[in-house]
């Protein structure tokens, strides 16, 4: 089983010339180590479906898991259930003549 | 078709669907008065107009067909309760039924309290909008006419929590995103009458 320590390594003969090819083009060079962790963000959310989503919703709800790897997987849906909240608290708040047939 | 009358919530095309695929929109269309766009109306007449009847049950298609339908009716039924503003000018492409009620947002700030819009980017622009009028506006997801029935004594939270379950199964993840923030912001608890595959 993978272990935090773990380094993620997967076999890219053609993906590293290529990185090559970009740092030489580049002054600075490019930073491989974060564009992969950042490849590898991207590429885990897209491969998850609707139902993917509200499963690890539902186990980071149960503290089955933590809430760097949640933010990683549902992006900025945990802020948007937040932001989601405080707009319905606010929205009962507000006067509702007019809103009801007599 | 369109009249003048404009009532304080307003309802975008993919809120009316997903209210309406639930059991719960028929209390809704009782108890509430609600406004929408000639754009909107469009859209769901389009929707109507291009799937089918007979779509497999369960398929998006089924779902758009049938909420469409359904959203249709009272406004179509000359209540003074289901009113339609006519959106001018009339925007298009595929946001239009969500910009449309901006713009008219934009132009009658004052005459709107509650925008009703399935989806969080449209919801934050309008807020964006409700906060620069200065006036009292607040854009939420259509789980807040389930609310508004519940509240009133008009439903059992059973039927509510039901409700919410059926509008996930139908809208996924985005849904689930609001039905999760609805019962985060309301003391309601579902596991009473839900299966856990819905509940949080």
């Amino acid at each position: 089983m993978a272990t935090n320590d773990d380094k993620i390594q997967f076999r890219g003969h053609a993906e590293k010339a290529a990185s090559q090819v970009v740092d030489e083009l580049r002054l600075g060079g490019i930073n491989v180590s974060e564009l992969a962790r950042q490849g590898l963000t991207e590429k885990l959310r897209e491969t998850l479906s609707e139902e993917e989503k509200i499963t690890l919703h539902q186990r980071y709800e149960r503290g089955d898991l933590s809430e760097e790897v949640a933010e990683i997987l549902l992006g900025d849906g945990l802020d948007e259930i937040e932001r989601e909240r405080e707009a319905f608290e606010a929205a009962t708040d507000i006067d509702r003549t007019g809103v009801y047939r007599e | 078709m369109a009249n003048a009358v404009r009532h304080p919530i307003i309802v975008d095309t993919d809120a009316l669907i997903a209210v309406a695929n639930t059991h719960l929109w028929s209390t809704v269309v009782d108890r509430l008065r609600l406004t929408t766009t000639n754009v909107c109306i469009q859209e769901l007449e389009r929707h109507v107009r291009e799937t089918s009847e007979y779509a497999p049950d369960g398929s998006r298609e089924q779902w758009l067909h049938h909420g469409s339908s359904a959203a249709l009716e009272p406004f179509a039924a000359d209540s003074e309760a289901f009113s339609t503003v006519t959106c001018v000018p009339r925007p298009h492409g595929p946001d239009a039924g969500e910009t449309s009620i901006e713009t008219e947002i934009a132009q009658h700030p004052d005459q709107y309290r509650f925008a009703i819009l399935m989806d969080a980017h449209g919801r934050r622009s309008i807020n964006r909008l409700f906060d620069a009028t200065e006036t009292t506006g607040q854009a939420v997801a259509p789980t807040f006419l389930l609310y508004l029935v519940l509240d009133e004594g008009a439903c059992s939270d059973e039927a509510f929590c039901q409700a919410c379950a059926e509008m996930l199964r139908g809208e996924g993840w985005t849904g689930y995103q609001a039905i999760q923030a609805a019962w985060d912001a309301i003391p309601i608890d579902c596991s009473n009458y839900l299966d856990d595959d819905v509940l949080p």
